[in-house]
């Protein structure tokens, strides 16, 4: 067979390295998604440290840990991140493998957003909530747990799907460590031949469907869940 | 006496909102509590079921301390709603009137359902169990909170100007359901503007101004023979309304 210009090779590449792309999708799609699962669950955790009101000592210090947290993975790039976590944990004697350590980036990082969102998402819930709830005997806990955190959580979907589109973006920051994800995946198939446009066009159109596609089925599932509440003025 | 609150004081800042306050309620009493904007009726009530925290005094609750009582175990057998409703979003009507009774009293979900429904239909709000607060007008929404706050079966409820952020046609519907829940025997504090109602319903009065309980009178006589000048300006300008 014969191959020949831009939409030749891109065919060409597609064809010899489909089961490689094919893998660096999954592997993008399973950072980003685990990413976002469990930066959620634990941005759950920091993000009621952080709102927390009064904390005794023990709330005191993990505030303190929290906002320092917060402060440097958002200040800093997660391939920077990537290469620290990757390599002080094999000088520790740790050793694993660049996906496992991929994971643990991603979601190192998703946490600090995620908690800084639903941080937000919890301010934006009227005070009068929080109130009632406590005026029916219910405690702070869970007040946060059965009143709060449902609205604040539904406030601030959109902004944690937008978080799973970042990190699909995102997480092609990886191959630092060695993760074969999408980005890479093409990148090793265009380098075979020397065609970094063509196996990046390709990157490109599949990073594209996959934002695309997760943006539509987010929207559809925010429809599904209803629109974030509209807070009611309190006035005490 | 259900109630007692000796010598309670709360400042904000520098600034001195509750001077002192001294009060009894005894079971079955309706207190209206009376007195321009800013005379520190909301924060007094507040303090009743810690809302806000005094800065001194103590109130008693059926005899006890609350000092040593568990605060949320107290908030069950007082009742509260607020002029802004403050309905849970997250939950419909029923679940609203349920939460309390699951989650702190500990009631099985049919008990709780039971009582809720019982007390939804009393504020005639029967129809309207499955739907989310956002459905509802404002005088709905208040009703709701008042059978949320009946639903944990307290035996006092404090009312902070529940008609005030109404539109004027729902004032009626929500000051009845009062009245309603009067028949019940049930104590209550009631922080109104609401002169006419305050005057029908209440056996006391109690007008504040300025941080201090200027007058703690029988209704009858507190619109009779008001004794201080304020009182008596306060009634003059409602009477010329
Ligand atoms: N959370 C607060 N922080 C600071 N000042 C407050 C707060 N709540 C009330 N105040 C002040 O306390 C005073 C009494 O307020 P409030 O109890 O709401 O009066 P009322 O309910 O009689 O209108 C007002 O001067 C008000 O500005
Ligand atoms: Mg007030």
């Amino acid at each position: 067979m014969i191959y020949a210009g831009f939409f030749g090779w891109i065919g060409r590449i597609i064809e010899e390295y489909a089961i490689q792309i094919l893998y660096g999708i999954g592997r993008t799609l399973l950072l980003s998604l685990f990413g976002t699962v469990v930066g959620f669950l634990i941005a759950c955790i920091f993000s009621y440290i952080r709102v927390k009101e009064n904390p005794k000592i023990i709330g005191k210090i993990l505030k303190g840990f929290v906002n320092v947290y917060v402060t440097v993975i958002r200040g800093t790039p997660m391939m920077v991140q990537a290469l620290i976590f990757y390599y002080s944990f094999k000088m520790i004697g740790i050793d694993w493998d660049p996906l496992t350590s991929g994971l643990f980036t991603v979601s190192i990082n998703t946490t600090a957003y995620l908690t800084e969102v639903l941080r937000g998402g919890i301010e934006s819930v009227d005070k009068g909530q929080y109130e009632a709830a406590r005026s029916i005997g219910l405690s702070e806990f869970r007040s946060m747990i059965f009143i709060i955190y449902p609205q604040a959580i539904k406030n601030s979907m959109a902004s944690i799907g937008n978080e799973f589109i970042v990190n699909i973006k995102d997480t092609s920051v990886l191959n630092v460590i060695g993760v074969i994800e999408l980005y890479n995946a093409c990148l090793m198939a265009g380098n075979r031949y020397y065609k970094v446009v063509e196996a990046m066009t390709i990157a490109a159109i599949i990073y594209l469907v996959l934002t695309l596609s997760s943006s539509k089925l987010l929207q559809m599932l925010e429809r599904r869940i209803g629109s974030p509440i509209k807070p009611i003025q309190s006035s005490n | 006496m259900i109630l007692e609150v000796k010598n309670l004081k709360k400042k904000f800042g520098d600034e001195d909102v509750l001077k002192d306050i001294s009060f009894n309620v005894e079971e079955g009493d309706i207190i209206c509590i009376l007195g321009s904007s800013g005379s520190g009726k909301s924060t007094l009530l507040r303090c009743i079921n810690f809302l806000e925290t005094p800065n001194s005094g103590d109130i008693f609750f059926n005899g006890i301390n609350t000092k040593n009582m568990n605060i949320n175990e107290l908030r069950t057998k007082i009742g509260m709603v607020f002029q802004s409703f403050n309905l849970f979003n997250n939950l419909n009507v029923l679940k609203n009137c349920m939460i309390g009774q699951t989650k702190v009293l500990r009631r099985t979900k049919e008990e709780a359902k039971e009582i809720a429904t019982k007390e939804l239909i009393r504020v005639g709000m029967k129809e309207y169990l499955d739907k989310s607060p956002k459905q509802l007008s404002g005088g709905q929404m208040q009703r709701v909170a008042i059978a949320r706050a009946l639903s944990n079966s307290p035996s006092l409820i404090l009312f902070d100007e529940p008609t005030s952020a109404l539109d004027p046609e729902m004032v009626g519907e929500v000051l009845s359901v009062i009245k309603e829940v009067k028949k019940t025997g049930i104590t209550m504090v009631i922080v109104t503007h609401e002169m006419q109602f305050a005057k029908e319903v209440s056996t006391r009065i109690l007008f504040m101004n300025d941080g201090v309980i200027l007058e703690d009178s029988r209704t009858e006589d507190f619109f009779k023979n008001p004794k201080t000048d304020r009182a008596k300006d306060f009634i003059k300008r409602f009477m010329e309304q």
